[in-house]
């Protein structure tokens, strides 16, 4: 697994997904920065900036971003034909799904912690009060973490796409609105709790200073532990052969009749 | 008795109503190459999928080394090389980079392997070339020396030459040869095209519309496929008694009741001629004939032929 792993890693190297993802990142706070612009009398802190990008993270761009991302480097196994290859070795599909969902999980560490540093890049330029030392090593932890938390939540949903030939768009677009429910699911203490997507915000305290706002870590562990046990058995269950490629079908050609 | 590192036992795979493969029974045995031979679409590529486990088959068994596949794979294919289609690998890593990821997986310990690999195929070690720059000579050699690297004892090579340059066949040809008779390896290959595999195989199994037609080794095809004398008279039965009270001749084959093919004779065609006349029999045609390994296949595979 470990050979795996390491092999899965190297795999990135020139891999403009990687690129893609940083931008989308960077993205995700620069959203957050324009709605500081808006003239609504809000007071903004460092700390308040944390939990915008931490917001948008979640509802706009994380969960698409990393679908995306992983049912990408999964789809390429076929699309550039070296399925093949690592079959005969032989790999067995599910311990290879399973490699790339674990270098995954890693990557999204990684995208949380370019998260934090451009958060707390662009708050020292925006000159916003409360960015001491122990702020900023609370926003690190609770962004990156998020980030990990959402990659599980969002997993089975790539783990079923990774079931499709050439899923990974419909698992990007399903992740997206999947995690634009956690809004709406946020909206309900339950269904906070229980939602996969705003469980992960319970897991890293997100607004737990507020009185309205009630986590239940055990509720919230428990929705997470769901996601990936879910993911498990999807991943274990995965049957995928060499064969099937997607063979493009023929476009029509279409003859003009008359004049 | 041969031994047999390949054994397929009436392999079928079927794709709807439509077999891709039939019935598909080989013997490929140890240290020779075995070309299987046929056009595009015959079945070839499919047959090896199923060798390798990458495809299914619909019925009948795969047995190598004397194992069954199915549930053997641990055990059988890290001792087997292959080439299935064209070379597949990350196109924004090197074919240093590529070979590394496989070694990797594959547990090679001699650091040496990649290295190794890609001087016998021809390519640069520690090149700064991405594979989507290779040209598809080049894509081609990776994906030998990825078929090779792991020193397999049984290597199945789909369509090794394609994309090759002339030169580049040449040497792929004396490669795979010296695999073979140097180092005591077996191999599978495939092609469509005949010279290449008369020039390389040991045992040609021809394959059309997914059937094996024949089997054979090289030699007894050739001989096979020699020359004869083939004549066309009004009564073949009578001609048969002629050629065996007459001349005492008896290696010749009755194909109708006009057509009649004997084997090359010290009897002068002339004097068989002038006898059939003399016996009254109406002789159209008579002529020596060299039947090519090629007219031999197109015969085989029903007037098609092979590219």
């Amino acid at each position: 697994m470990l050979a795996l792993m390491k092999t899965e890693v190297w795999k990135l190297k020139r891999y403009h997904m990687i690129w893609a993802g940083v931008l989308l990142m960077l993205l995700s706070v620069l959203l957050t920065v324009f709605s500081t612009t808006a003239l609504d009398g809000t007071v903004w802190t460092f700390p308040f900036f944390v939990e915008q990008v931490m917001k948008n993270n979640i509802t706009t761009i994380f969960p698409m971003c990393i679908a995306l991302i992983t049912g990408y480097s999964i789809s390429r196994e076929e699309t550039d034909d070296t399925l093949k290859s690592i079959l005969t070795v032989p790999v067995p599909f599910p311990v290879l799904l399973s490699g790339k969902l674990t270098v995954c999980g890693l990557l999204s560490l990684f995208l949380g912690i370019v998260s934090t540093v451009s958060t707390v890049a662009a708050s020292f330029l925006l000159g916003f009060p409360g960015g001491d030392l122990p702020a900023i090593i609370r926003a690190a932890a609770q962004i990156t973490l998020n980030c990990l938390f959402l990659y599980i939540a969002v997993l089975p949903v790539i783990a079923i796409a990774a079931r499709i030939p050439n899923g990974h768009l419909i698992g990007a677009v399903v992740a997206f609105v999947y995690g634009y429910g956690g809004m709406f699911a946020a909206g309900n203490v339950t269904l906070a709790n229980f939602y996969p997507v705003t469980a992960s915000m319970g897991l890293v305290g997100y607004r737990s200073y507020d009185e309205a706002v009630h986590w239940d870590p055990l509720v919230c562990a428990s929705s997470l532990s769901a996601a990936l046990l879910v993911s498990v058995v999807f991943v274990v269950t995965t049957k995928k052969s060499a064969s099937t490629k997607t063979n493009k079908k023929p476009k029509k050609v279409i003859t003009k009749k008359g004049w | 008795m041969n031994e047999y590192v390949i054994e397929t036992d009436h392999l079928t795979k079927q794709y709807g109503a439509q077999k891709s493969v039939a019935e598909l029974s080989i013997h490929v045995q140890k240290g020779r190459i075995y070309g299987l031979l046929g056009r595009n679409g015959a079945g070839k590529t499919t047959t090896m999928k199923m060798l390798l486990g990458l495809t299914q088959p619909t019925s009948g068994e795969v047995a190598i080394w004397g194992k069954t596949l199915l549930g053997n794979e641990k055990k059988l294919l890290p001792r087997i090389g292959s080439l299935i289609e064209s070379p597949g690998f990350y196109p924004n890593l090197t074919g240093t980079e590529n070979l590394r990821i496989f070694a990797a997986l594959r547990g090679l310990k001699n650091r040496d392997a990649i290295r190794s690999a890609l001087d016998l195929v021809g390519l640069p070690y520690r090149d700064k070339k991405l594979f989507s720059q290779y040209s598809l000579g080049m894509k081609q050699r990776l994906a030998i020396a990825l078929a090779v690297m792991h020193d397999p004892e049984l290597l199945i090579l789909d369509e090794p030459i394609n994309g090759l340059d002339p030169i580049g066949i040449a040497e792929i040809r004396s490669f795979i040869r010296a695999l073979c008779h140097e180092r005591g390896k077996t191999i599978l290959i495939s092609s469509h095209i005949l010279s290449e595999v008369a020039l390389l195989a040991d045992d040609i199994g021809i394959i059309d519309h997914g059937v094996l037609l024949e089997e054979e080794s090289l030699a007894d095809l050739e001989a096979k496929s020699g020359k004869y004398i083939h004549f066309v008279v009004s009564d073949t039965g009578r001609a048969a008694e002629i050629l065996k009270g007459v001349f005492h001749e008896y290696q010749f084959t009755v194909q109708d009741s006009h057509d009649l093919r004997m084997d090359p004779t010290r009897i002068p065609v002339a004097k068989i001629v002038s006898a059939f006349v003399q016996q009254g029999l109406e002789v159209s045609e008579a002529a020596t004939v060299e039947e090519s390994l090629e007219d031999h296949f197109k015969r085989v595979t029903g007037g098609e032929g092979i590219a």
